[in-house]
């Protein structure tokens, strides 16, 4: 089954600034959709937005045509791996697999350094590996849509190529929006992408566009 | 019908389809309750030394210092309270990614510590 999430209709002030406010985005299942824009643009603040964490002026979220009126967001439907760390420091890699319903060759299949941390606590692994588990979490675990802020950072490269064929893998069970200033692994692996200036979503549609929007210097 | 009876649940039915809920619903709930129980133990260690301090001193001055304790359990809970949503405010991300919210997390952690506390407080006046 194909599942469709939009957004649109945002309009996000802080104080009297207007961080956002002519925004559509959409995400389905099978598909990538990636999200740049300079730092301050809003780009953690709409995927906030669509999780329920922070609440705009106005906005209209929709996951199959019904709309999430509430801030409530079922993990069925929808999850988040914000930019900061946030699992908790005392659990063991154990019980955050169990919690998640997840299978631990799977991820030692594809990241074999986890071996030994079975029964570990998370507070014993590094800064990159903490990230990688964080990041297998929120994209293998079960639901329609996930949300990945900035999830190549602080991640080693060779594990950037397992994290892209992962969410090339994942693609096939659901939608996932992605945003990261690592702005070339995003184009490699999303099938459309946003760029968001001046409060607005930008559609792109070649490389070029995202010079033009004033991103990156693309050559 | 049957479908709609279930939405209250939600928050407790996790990644699950709502037909699926019948086989499952054990599961989840177990779930719900394990990560309530983990949220709480975030801050149980201060919060169960602070009722103590306030059993021993019920211990010695008597129930007359009930209303003062009554309020400083209050107050520092509200201090927990403060203090946890600040320092720990990107773990409430782990709890939502399982449908719960911060109300699911501190409604039920907080009632359970302050029926402990008048418990054991009535306890203490008894023993004494």
């Amino acid at each position: 089954m194909i599942n469709i999430l939009e957004v649109d209709s945002v309009i996000l002030d802080f104080d009297s600034k207007r961080v956002l406010q002519d925004v559509y985005l959409k995400s389905e299942t099978g598909k990538i959709t990636g999200l740049l824009g300079r730092n301050g643009t809003g780009k953690s603040c709409l995927m906030k937005i669509l999780f329920g964490e922070l609440i705009p002026n106005d906005t209209s979220i929709r996951i199959n045509g019904n709309s999430l009126i509430s801030t409530y967001r079922s993990p069925k439907d929808l999850r988040y791996l914000p930019q900061t760390n946030f699992i908790p420091n005392s659990l063991t890699l154990k019980r955050i697999l169990k919690d998640f319903e997840l299978d631990f060759i799977d991820l030692t299949n594809s990241f074999p350094e986890f071996k030994k941390y079975y029964n570990s606590k998370l507070r014993s692994l590094s800064g990159g590996e903490r990230r990688i588990l964080e990041i297998y979490v929120i994209l293998v675990s079960r639901t329609k849509f996930c949300m990945l802020d900035e999830p190549f950072s602080q991640v080693m490269p060779i594990h950037v190529d397992t994290i892209k064929k992962l969410i090339l893998r994942e693609r096939e069970n659901k939608g996932i929006i992605i945003t990261d200033h690592m702005y070339k692994h995003i184009i490699d692996i999303c099938d459309s992408l946003f760029v968001i200036k001046d409060g607005k979503t930008h559609l792109t549609k070649t490389i070029q566009d995202i010079e033009t929007l004033d991103y990156a210097r693309v050559n | 019908m049957f479908n709609l009876a279930l939405r209250k649940y939600e928050p407790f039915i996790g990644v699950f389809g709502l037909q699926s809920v019948c086989e499952t619903l054990p599961t989840i709930i177990m779930r719900a309750i394990r990560l309530i129980f983990t949220f709480y133990k975030s801050f149980a260690f201060a919060s169960l030394m602070i009722t103590l301090t306030c059993i021993s001193i019920i211990y010695t001055w008597g129930i007359d210092t009930f209303t003062a304790l009554f309020w400083f359990k209050i107050i520092t809970l509200g201090l927990i309270f403060y203090f946890t949503n600040s320092f720990k405010k990107d773990e409430f991300y782990y709890y939502k990614n399982f449908g719960l919210t911060k109300m699911h997390l501190w409604a039920p952690t907080l009632i359970f510590d302050f029926i402990l506390f008048l418990i054991l407080i009535a306890l203490t006046f008894k023993i004494r």
